[in-house]
């Protein structure tokens, strides 16, 4: 089961959305994932999860933001499968309305940091990441494992491919042999990625990467009036989360 | 803390592999198993001990700023303060004191690099277990009994794989060149 890395690639744009300050919008997203773990009820969920449609419109975003909760739908359904077996074996005793909960609690955790991923660009994440006052060479490293990703998996899956068309077998019962079978996959990509790395390491030092103390960068994020105004509503929406959880009894809709 | 460029490329590697493990996994209840501690214990063995923990740190950041790398696709700094946060603690723990025991003896033999190997898995879960236990209202004993008993058979598995890929020639060679390089002086 592989998410699908592209939906969470950089798409170029120049709307409302990409241009908002990069801190601006991972707090955003960061209020819809606290309104899913602190709400853990059907209504107030979905209405979370609505709430960022209109956002992808903005963003132009919408079909890639869609497939992301296609994929991530199949992971959700395993989730509400699994919820709602052990409660109607009775092991949590928990109502339906819990079980589509905690589905929902999951798209939301996927989904809204896509968007904060698809209308952000690298060069702006590593910005923000320094402006957090982590040292740049952490920062560097963390974008760097962030694109070491898809490229990994996508050598993995043409390893197993390729060592499969030799007749390895993946499938079968026996569970040590399976084991057993992996190290042709994984001996391969660790030291391909390995050769890789050190490869990337000798390119850095070859253009000077660490010789001046000080680094200066093309770009700077300034904070605009647009971004005092995402971030007002923000807030505000964090209010009213907390708000609800308070004082608010949310009915159950179902079950 | 200044590092150098191999030293944040393998960190890097280390991170996304750790992020790739987490994919191919089994789902259990509460707990997958997945083949990130491989990849952990790997990292100890090659890396060494602060580098190692370094990778680790790196991989709960990828994961904690939102991108889909934790077990089962989870996501964003939540996933550290949940049921499962324990287990990412103890991957940076862990990563470290297998490091620095296998830099301790600076020979990688087989049985060593296990060893050294079991002492971090120990580390892992009972890291793991605690916060499992504390999230769940679980007594101590069910949370050992959900969220490491069923682990430990494909752990000393992984354990073997990793011990026997780290002692190979190729890893061993590279894991002297790290140390080497990592006693020049900086550009």
């Amino acid at each position: 089961m592989m998410i699908h890395y592209k939906s969470f690639k950089f798409k170029k744009g120049f709307t409302l959305l990409h241009r908002l300050d990069p801190r601006v919008k991972f707090f955003l997203a960061c209020v819809n994932v606290v309104g899913a773990l602190v709400l853990g009820k059907t209504l107030p969920l979905l209405v979370i999860l609505a709430s960022m449609l209109p956002l992808t419109v903005v963003g132009r975003i919408t079909k890639e933001w869609l497939t992301v909760l296609k994929g991530a739908s199949v992971f959700a359904a395993v989730i509400f499968a699994l919820n709602f077996f052990f409660s109607v074996v009775g092991v949590t005793g928990r109502p339906l309305d819990f079980s589509i909960a905690m589905a929902l609690r999951f798209l939301i955790l996927i989904s809204s940091f896509s968007i904060f991923f698809l209308t952000t660009a690298p060069d702006d994440f590593s910005l923000a990441v320094q402006k957090a006052r982590i040292p740049f060479d952490v920062s560097f490293a963390l974008t760097m494992a962030m694109r070491f990703v898809p490229v990994l998996a996508a050598e993995a899956r043409s390893i197993a491919d390729a060592q499969r068309s030799r007749g390895l077998e993946l499938e079968g019962r026996n569970l040590l042999r399976r084991a057993k079978n992996y190290l042709p996959i994984l001996i391969p990509l660790v030291a391909n990625s390995l050769r890789r790395s050190m490869e990337l390491a000798e390119a850095m030092e070859s253009r000077g990467y660490g010789v001046k103390k000080q680094r200066t960068s093309l770009y700077s994020l300034k904070f605009r009036r647009t971004d005092l105004a995402a971030l007002g509503l923000a807030v505000l929406a964090l209010f009213f989360i907390v708000f609800t959880r308070i004082y608010v009894k949310i009915p159950t809709i179902v079950g | 803390m200044r590092m150098k460029p191999f030293e944040i490329t393998l960190a890097a590697l280390f991170a996304a592999l750790t992020a790739i493990g987490a994919y191919i996994s089994i789902p259990l209840y509460l707990v997958p198993i997945t083949l990130q501690t491989f990849f952990v214990y790997l990292a100890g063995a090659v890396l060494g001990g602060r580098l190692a923990a370094l990778s680790q740190l790196v991989y709960i950041g990828l994961g904690g700023v939102g991108f889909p790398v934790f077990a089962g696709g989870m996501a964003g700094f939540g996933v550290l303060l949940g049921p499962t946060g324990g287990y990412l603690a103890g991957f940076v723990l862990g990563a470290y004191v297998i490091g620095k025991l296998t830099e301790l003896k600076g020979e990688r033999r087989f049985v060593y690099v296990f060893l050294s190997m079991l002492l971090g898995t120990a580390i892992i879960y009972s890291l793991g277990a605690v916060q499992l236990s504390f999230y769940l209202d679980f007594s101590l004993k069910r949370a050992v009994a959900v969220g490491v008993l069923p682990f430990l058979p494909g752990d000393a598995l992984k354990m073997a794989l990793a011990a026997y890929v780290a002692s190979t020639r190729h890893m061993r060679s590279l894991a002297l060149k790290i140390k080497a390089a990592s006693r020049k002086k900086n550009l």
